[in-house]
């Protein structure tokens, strides 16, 4: 090992050894590995969006199969599908039944069953093959999209259900709101995502919509950096899944959130 | 095959060869290695010792380890490029690419929602250790700040070989081991298992008060306080959150991993004090539990006591349930009937269970008497990273097992 080996070795440590750094290649590189994975979830994963065949609230019961089925999915057996509280339970062609858990996917066959959403309304998603080919679908990366914002509290933090950016319901509530550099303001709510988890996003609309964007708006995430200060990147805002497939039903535009000028960073979207 | 080709493929062999060696030359990854995960809200601190397997030498094995608590990677790949990690029973994976001696890449696992990819460093050696100072020893009682409400938590802080080690505990159960460290009136310590990505920031301000984040995932962040603990009673008992049926005997009839249908009049039940333990593979405090109880059934079969387990798992399919409670039955040495009960969800526990009321928690430990009757029910698990609470909770365990083997009610 040579002398400067060693001190690219040590170099390369010492900085591994920093606190996270912030920089703008590293941020550069986090936004394309980030694109990379969404990439790879919408292509292969099998409960990706583009491999959704149905979502329908689930109600007391629901019959899957034939043409004359409520969800009608080719190929696939009748199957009844009874809820139970916030689970189901699946009645087979052979008389067996499965049960079917809230946001416990189950294979039949070629199919996945999902039970998504509120428990106390769940909706049932399901899932075949993966059918279309997804392609690069973002806006250039842009130094320009990247801003540091505070969060100003709202005026009554009320806890209610809300249609998430994937096209099932949680809970959600009032969050605040952020001012831009341009002096523009976006409210942003608090989505609880899992037992501990919530993301702060922001659903907004722009000039672009409709043209380069999807028509109904965007999702962007704040990232907390800390001391209440947030990172908004609109290179990472996102589309909602019914932008993928319209089986998934579409969060309605927030009264309010849209920027007067293009905002051309982030994800675009090709109506195919 | 002319003999002007054979010397362009010899040729074609020898310019090869050098790439080829390079691209074996993988380097060795033996010894502890710092993992630092960039959260949004800081960088969460682990460790990770990697060694190559004794038998097969071509192969590695690794832990990642929370301060004491090491659990193994279900898989580790080595190559000249990087290093693929496989966690939580391959649901999670950490991908790094070599840089130099060090690593760089992603924690990855992806739900229905889309991936969540975390930023990952690793170098190699071990995170620094600083002394616990006497004012942080200790519990606190903390109070979490939800958007619409607060809930408590007990915090605890504690000086190991590792420096700063401690938990989070909630009324059912403690969030794993964190290992952390001190600077001035500043703490941070955290969790990553896999599953869970859990980080713990806060400072104190005054003498009695520490006002902290807890951080969840890549970006959640929930304000706390927390003020030094005045005992007990800061935390629901676990015992009171899930009530029973007590009248008639507890009914259970599930298939074990055989196929058989196994039910509560079983002649191995029968007269029998019977401990049921209704458990998940994929729940961390279900995999704290097992040991004790694997012990716990050690020492008092003999002396009339049977133990079931209800698996709650993942997708409903039997023969892919069927082989995570294989695993799960050989990783912990179960000699007792594991069933396949149903899917992962309390509500569909709660279904095939009816004679629990409440029920909510992963693991769920119920104490049968010797008619078959429920006379205890304890919500949760506080797992060894809860310190005296672990203990305590077994010994209580025995207690309970000891008065129903007396015919105490």
């Amino acid at each position: 090992v040579t002398a400067p080996t060693i001190g690219r070795m040590v170099l390369a440590a010492c900085c591994l050894l920093a606190p996270a750094p912030r920089s703008a290649d590293a941020q550069s590189a986090e936004i394309a590995r980030a694109r990379a994975a969404h990439l790879e979830f919408l292509r292969r994963f099998p409960l990706s969006p583009y491999a959704a065949l149905a979502q329908q609230p689930l109600g007391d019961s629901l019959v899957l199969g034939p043409d004359d089925a409520d969800v009608p999915v080719r190929g696939l057996p009748r199957l009844l599908v009874r809820r139970r509280g916030a689970t189901a339970s699946v009645e087979l062609p052979d008389g067996s039944t499965r049960a079917l858990g809230h946001q416990a996917p189950a294979a039949i066959g070629d199919v996945r069953l999902l039970l998504r959403g509120l428990r106390e309304r769940p909706v049932l998603a399901v899932y075949g093959a993966i059918r279309a080919t997804v392609g690069t679908r973002w806006y250039a990366e842009s130094a320009a999209a990247v801003q540091v914002v505070t969060l100003a509290p709202p005026a009554r933090a009320r806890r209610q259900p809300a249609l998430g950016f994937d096209g099932a319901e949680t809970m959600a509530s009032e969050a605040g709101s952020v001012t831009l550099t341009s002096g523009e303001t976006l409210q942003v709510r608090r989505y609880e995502t899992g037992d501990d988890e919530a993301e702060l996003e922001i659903f907004f609309r722009d000039p672009t919509n409709g043209r380069e964007t999807y028509p109904a708006g965007r999702f962007v995430a704040l990232e907390p950096l800390g001391g209440g200060q947030y990172r908004l990147d609109f290179n990472r805002a996102r589309n909602p899944f019914c932008a993928y497939n319209t089986i998934f039903p579409c969060p309605p535009p927030w009264p309010g959130n849209a920027l007067a000028r293009p905002m051309r960073a982030g994800e675009r979207y090709d109506a195919q | 095959v002319t003999t002007s080709s054979r010397r362009l493929l010899t040729f074609a062999v020898l310019l090869a060869l050098p790439g080829a060696a390079a691209a074996q030359r993988a380097p060795d990854l033996t010894g502890t290695w710092r993992i630092a995960l960039d959260l949004a809200g800081g960088t969460l601190r682990t460790e990770a010792r990697f060694a190559r397997d004794a038998a097969y030498r071509e192969l590695w094995r690794g832990e990642l380890c929370n301060g004491g608590r090491c659990d193994a990677f279900s898989d580790v790949r080595v190559t000249a490029d990087s290093v693929r990690l496989q966690l939580a029973d391959y649901a999670a994976s950490i991908t790094l690419a070599w840089r130099g001696d060090s690593l760089v890449g992603d924690y990855r696992n992806v739900g229905n929602r889309g991936p969540r990819l975390i930023p990952v460093r690793a170098s190699r050696g071990r995170w620094p250790v600083t002394p616990v100072p006497a004012w942080l020893a200790g519990r606190w009682d903390a109070q979490f700040e939800g958007s619409v409400g607060s809930s408590p938590r007990l915090l605890e802080f504690r000086d190991g070989p590792h420096g700063l080690e401690g938990t989070v505990l909630s009324a059912t159960g403690d969030y794993g081991n964190f290992r952390g460290t001190v600077a001035g009136d500043s703490i941070v310590m955290s969790h990553f298992d896999g599953s869970f990505v859990y980080h713990v920031t806060a400072r104190r301000d005054g003498d009695s008060l520490l006002v902290g984040t807890f951080h969840a995932g890549l970006r959640s962040q929930t304000p706390f306080t927390a003020r030094p603990s005045r005992g007990d009673g800061h935390l629901p008992d676990p015992a009171t959150l899930t009530t029973a049926d007590t009248a008639a005997p507890f009914r259970f009839a599930f298939r074990d991993l055989d196929g058989r249908l196994v039910t509560q009049d079983d002649a191995r039940f029968r007269g029998k004090v019977v401990v049921v333990d209704v458990f998940g593979t994929w729940c961390p405090t279900c995999h704290d539990a097992a040991p004790a109880l694997v012990q716990l059934y050690r020492d008092y079969r003999d002396r009339g006591v049977e133990m079931v387990g209800l698996a709650y798992e993942v997708t409903g399919d039997s023969a892919v349930d069927g082989s995570l409670v294989r695993r799960y039955r050989d990783k912990f040495g179960i000699t007792f009937p594991l069933l396949l009960a149903g899917i992962n969800d309390t509500d569909a526990a709660a279904a095939t269970l009816p004679q629990l009321q409440g029920f909510t928690s992963f693991p769920t430990t119920v104490f049968l008497a010797r008619d078959g009757r429920i006379r205890r029910v304890h919500a949760g698990f506080y797992g060894p990273a809860a310190g005296p609470r672990h203990e305590r909770q077994i010994a209580d365990f025995r207690a309970t097992l000891d008065a129903l083997l007396k015919g105490s009610p």
